[in-house]
């Protein structure tokens, strides 16, 4: 037990090291994880069920952001936007705002949360370990906004060698689009990693990922005639995003500093295009048009050791801040120039935070307390619409001082027990708390059995607090007075591994889990307006979400192969009341399915690999004429495919492959045209058509 | 090119209003291209314009300048102001010093169906059984008794707030409730009119004055007000206006911006046409046609909002640059006419600017 930590490490460090030399040894079964966890553990220990996405299916699918990877998760889809470029999660139904993405354990900003609503393109994928995945409300452990699940990314701290230095290009059509600079995607990096001393150890990286948009039907930026051609898909978006980070290890002691820095443009061109007549210029054709700037400073400090020499303490420190700012302007289609260019601060978020666990406080072998505390100060910046159609600014601190207590108790070598329970002052709202309560039995013959039951809580966003949309007619409001809504998820599941022989192994996994959300958010009809008799709509606390899910997972490998096959059906019931019509809450059913397998051809140091994905379709209730109707999104297939090949004593590296082979780009959704004034886009934007890349790493090490 | 053509019709604009103080009235050619900056004050669309396109005339009033319109037509009619979004209920009395209370259903919006017969009916056209059809006052009988009270909603004064650029804020407060009757005595109108919970009233005889389409009153100064040129002597309006809009199966009452409409009772006629079909360039006399200029004989509202997209959410509206209007105007000439601008050069809402050019 003492010399924990030490060992600890050395499994950190080892597991990166296996993996870089032998890719297909490490199957997912002798994971070590750290998500949720007292001290990293193994996987089988584990009483959470963590799902592990391993930097080799990363580098497989020669993923670029956190999009790519989520692409081929079973529960999650990702939705991008065509408006603002940015991509977030879904999961069983519920958007962003109740699933939060932490990177070495604490959450990560955004220009509007922190750890929800987290853009996935804006996620680096370029230093990563593995990713951890637990799905359902992790609220003792995680905070508010872990309602649906956590991911936490687990980024690189070690390096076997003195020096280390990677460099990589990749190039990629969008879909069937490519040019050398004007179309497609174009990424270059460097990576620079130094053991200084046995105790220091340095690495720095730069990362620029220059994405020039997808067109499709469009016609680009100087097209000049108003029929909705103008512009682009998906937007123009160039990232550059930095890290450096040094660390320190001396005995039981280890810590790190990490800073990222990410610099991001995306350019918005309207589809609109105006027209506009002046003295000076005469009449001209011009589009509205935006660039938005996003920056995210992020540092990170945080230290591993023990107390009176018993005492396991980790703490961490953060200061985060995301803004995004955009510039307006009119582009002059017919001169080809900017006028009335305005810049503005459109929404920011700094965060400082801290989060300390600390664990192994008793001389005892079944039992162990983790005692916790998390504090985060909170000030976010928003422009949201006000009365008039006017803007109107919100500067906003929200803090919450949480403690935590989680313990583990082992009733047997093979029985864990472990409650866990949450208090959080909050600032801005009641106090909120949150319990949970696991169990895990191993058993002979590799069988494993656990049972879990968490609660969670998500606050309110700015825009349901504070916006006015009054005007014309029209009244939707925020509401200041709202309550967080709360989330309850129960989880069974069974685990079992076979082994037939050195060379086969099997491992195979049922979980069902269910879980609800009371006083959901929505916009609802709360009366009419005394003069005008309009009616008036505001978010209030009225809504229930009930959700069930059983899902298979099944891993096989064999010689060089490697097989994963799962399913999941999800059954999701809503009651939705927008205050003039309730929604039935039957039950809608969806089923999911991804399956992957690779092969290394030891002799030619190739790994050939496909990911496959089968999104069922998905039904819900939308509002129509005489009450809610249903409407169908349909189902579609993703599947990538690629070949790595290592060449000169690894030092060179090379994937080519490609993305959505089925070349998927919008997809439908029926019956959204039943009400309102305006018209709705029956097409939901997914992905731009098969992508093919080639990526080139050249590592240099001595 | 086309400040050379803003130029010139300057230039001719000047020279007609010189000739307007020779004696007679000597005969002036009418405008052969123009381009017009049609402003109606920017984002709050404070006021009504006129535009005269033989003369390239424009004559702007504010919309708050008057409540009331007297037909000086041969039936007894009146209108009210829809560019404020005024509504009208009649109530069962004819006794104008009973004390009323306000009803918020009396009002302009999604939830006001045009049936109910609360508004004047957008077409413009005048006569109508009521409901919906024809102006919301009944016609004034000459038997009093048949005259009832109406409970009237003065709508909205204009905006003063100052929206997002791009945006309009045409509602500002709530101009209040006001009762009122309508009699005949001969061949003029006597107005009865108080506040709503006033046991007295005022009393005004208007009559109709044959150069105009309507005598306008004002319940606010209690004056007659000019709030329009001759009948003869206009072709469109640029103003805020209250339509009929098909919302969940059913026409309800909804206030637009930029609305635009011809001269109905004046004659002056219009028709669409797409440049997919025709050019604008190339169009000519010789492609009118003539039959085209029906519908417009009995709705002022062909162009209404036709020749914008009214944007949405996250859109701002913008011109439909793929039609043009042949616009038959009240001397009989024929114009051919497409709009330039929505905004000014800062992008702020209100500055319409259209070009037009005589068929020969």
């Amino acid at each position: 037990m003492r010399n924990l930590i030490p060992i600890l490490f050395f499994l950190y460090a080892s597991s990166s090291w296996a993996q870089a030399i032998d890719t297909t040894k490490t199957i997912a079964l002798a994971d070590v994880v750290v998500t949720g966890q007292f001290e990293p553990q193994s996987l089988k220990k584990s009483v959470h069920n963590v799902r592990v996405i391993t930097s080799q299916d990363i580098k497989n699918l020669a993923a670029n952001n956190l999009g790519d990877v989520l692409n081929q998760y079973l529960n999650i889809t990702v939705r991008p936007s065509s408006s603002t470029g940015r991509s977030t999660v879904s999961m069983f139904g519920l958007d962003a705002q109740y699933f939060k993405i932490l990177v070495d354990n604490i959450p990560l900003v955004n220009e509007a949360g922190f750890g929800n609503n987290v853009d996935l393109s804006q996620i680096n994928l370029n230093d990563i370990e593995r990713i951890e995945i637990i799905e359902g409300s992790m609220g003792v452990t995680h905070g508010a906004n872990a309602v649906s699940g956590i991911l936490n990314i687990i980024t690189k701290k070690s390096n076997t060698h003195k020096w280390a230095i990677s460099t990589t290009l990749q190039e990629e059509t969008i879909g069937n689009e490519y040019e050398w600079f004007d179309k497609g995607r174009h990424i270059q990096n460097l990576k620079v990693a130094h053991n200084i001393s046995d105790k220091w150890f340095a690495s720095i990286g730069v990362n620029r990922n220059d994405f020039q948009g997808f067109l499709n039907e469009q016609k680009g930026k100087n097209h000049s005639e108003n029929d909705g051609q103008r512009g682009y898909r998906w937007l123009p978006k160039e990232q550059w995003n930095s890290t450096a980070l040094v660390s320190f290890r001396k005995g039981n002691f280890q810590a790190f500093y990490k800073f990222e820095y990410l610099d991001e443009q995306v350019d918005f061109f309207n589809s609109v295009v105006q027209s506009g007549f002046s003295n000076q210029l005469g009449a001209y054709k011009y589009g509205d048009d935006i660039r938005y700037f996003t920056n995210r400073f992020y540092h990170h400090l945080n230290a591993v050791g023990k107390l009176f020499s018993k005492v396991n303490y980790n703490i961490s420190v953060s200061h985060q801040l995301q803004e995004r700012l955009f510039e307006e302007f009119r582009y002059n289609i017919s001169a080809r120039n900017e006028m009335n260019n305005n810049e503005f601060k459109d929404q920011s978020m700094e965060v400082l935070y801290s989060i300390g666990n600390f664990s192994n406080f008793f001389n005892n072998d079944k039992f162990d307390l983790q005692l916790g505390y998390e504090l985060v100060n909170n000030y976010g910046f928003s422009l949201i619409e006000g009365e008039n159609n006017t803007t109107k600014t919100i500067r906003e601190r929200i803090d919450n001082y949480d403690i935590f207590a989680v313990s583990e108790v082992k009733l047997s070598s093979t029985f864990s027990l472990r409650p866990g329970a949450r208090y959080s002052f909050q600032s801005k709202f009641d106090n909120q708390y949150a319990l949970s309560l696991g169990a895990r039995q191993l058993f002979k013959d590799n069988l494993e059995i656990r049972a879990s039951v968490g609660k969670s809580f998500r606050t309110p966003n700015f825009e349901e607090m504070f916006n006015e949309m009054i005007f014309s007619g029209h009244f939707f409001v925020g509401n200041e007075n709202l309550t967080p809504e709360v989330s309850n998820s129960y989880e069974a599941s069974v685990k079992k591994r076979f082994s037939f022989g050195s060379d086969v192994a099997v491992s195979t996994n049922l979980i069902a889990s269910f879980m609800d959300i009371k006083d959901r958010i929505d916009m609802a009809l709360i009366g009419f307006d005394e003069t005008t008799n309009n009616p008036m709509y505001q978010y209030i606390n009225i809504n229930k979400y009930n959700m069930w899910n059983v899902s298979t997972n099944n891993q096989l490998e064999y010689n060089q192969w490697r097989f994963n096959l799962g399913a999941s059906l999800v059954g999701i019931s809503r009651l939705i009341d927008d205050g003039e019509f309730t929604s039935d809450d039957k039950y809608l059913y969806s089923f999911n399915l991804n399956s992957s397998v690779s092969y290394n051809i030891e002799k030619w140091n190739t790994i050939a690999s496909l990911y496959y994905k089968f999104t069922g379709k998905t039904q819900q209730f939308v509002v129509g004429q005489q009450g809610y109707i249903l409407s169908d999104i349909e189902s579609y297939n993703w599947l990538d495919a690629s070949i790595q090949k290592n060449f000169f004593n690894e030092k060179l590296e090379l994937t080519i492959g490609a993305r959505n082979l089925f070349n998927i780009t919008d997809i439908n959704q029926t019956n959204l045209n039943q009400g309102g004034g305006h018209s709705v886009s029956s097409q939901i934007l997914l992905a731009y058509g098969t992508s093919y890349f080639t990526k080139l790493t050249y590592n240099l090490n001595f | 090119m086309k400040k050379g053509f803003f130029i010139l019709s300057l230039s001719v604009l000047s020279l007609a209003s010189c000739s307007s103080d020779d004696e007679g009235t000597p005969y002036v050619p009418p405008i052969s291209e123009a381009v017009i900056e049609a402003s109606t004050g920017g984002p709050n669309q404070q006021n009504q314009l006129y535009v005269d396109l033989s003369t390239s005339t424009k004559t702007s009033v504010a919309r708050e300048s008057w409540d009331l319109g007297f037909s000086s037509g041969s039936a007894f009619r009146v209108a009210i102001n829809g560019s404020l979004k005024m509504a009208v209920k009649q109530l069962n009395t004819t006794n104008i010093d009973e004390v009323q209370t306000e009803d918020a259903s009396v009002s302009v919006g999604f939830s006001t169906l045009a049936s109910l017969g609360y508004v004047d009916n957008p077409t413009g056209i005048l006569e109508g059984a009521g409901a919906g059809v024809g102006t919301a006052i009944a016609e004034i009988s000459a038997n009093d008794a048949d005259n009832k009270v109406y409970l009237v909603n003065l709508g909205f004064k204009a905006g003063t707030t100052t929206p997002n650029l791009g945006a309009v804020a045409t509602d500002g407060d709530p101009r209040g409730w006001k009762k009122i009757r309508i009699t005949r005595s001969g061949d003029n109108y006597v107005l009865q009119y108080a506040d709503l919970g006033a046991t007295t009233h005022s009393t005004v005889t208007i009559s109709k004055n044959t150069a105009f389409h309507f005598s306008f009153f004002s319940l606010v100064s209690g004056q007659e007000v000019a709030a329009q040129p001759e009948k003869n002597k206009w072709d469109l309006n640029f103003t805020t206006f209250t339509n009929y809009f098909p919302y969940m199966g059913a026409d309800v009452t909804y206030g637009y911006a930029d609305f635009i409409t011809t001269n109905v009772k004046g004659g002056t006629t219009v028709y669409e046409l797409l440049t997919a079909d025709v050019a604008y360039d190339t169009f000519g006399l010789a492609d009118v046609i003539e039959s085209s200029f029906t519908v417009s004989a009995t709705d002022q509202r062909v162009i209404g909002a036709n020749w914008r997209l009214g944007g949405g959410p996250g859109a701002l509206p913008s011109i439909r640059d793929d039609r043009f209007y042949i616009v038959k105007d009240v001397e009989g000439n024929i114009y051919k006419l497409r709009f330039l601008s929505l905004t000014n050069d800062a992008g702020e809402r209100g500055f319409p600017v259209f070009e037009y050019e005589i068929l020969n």
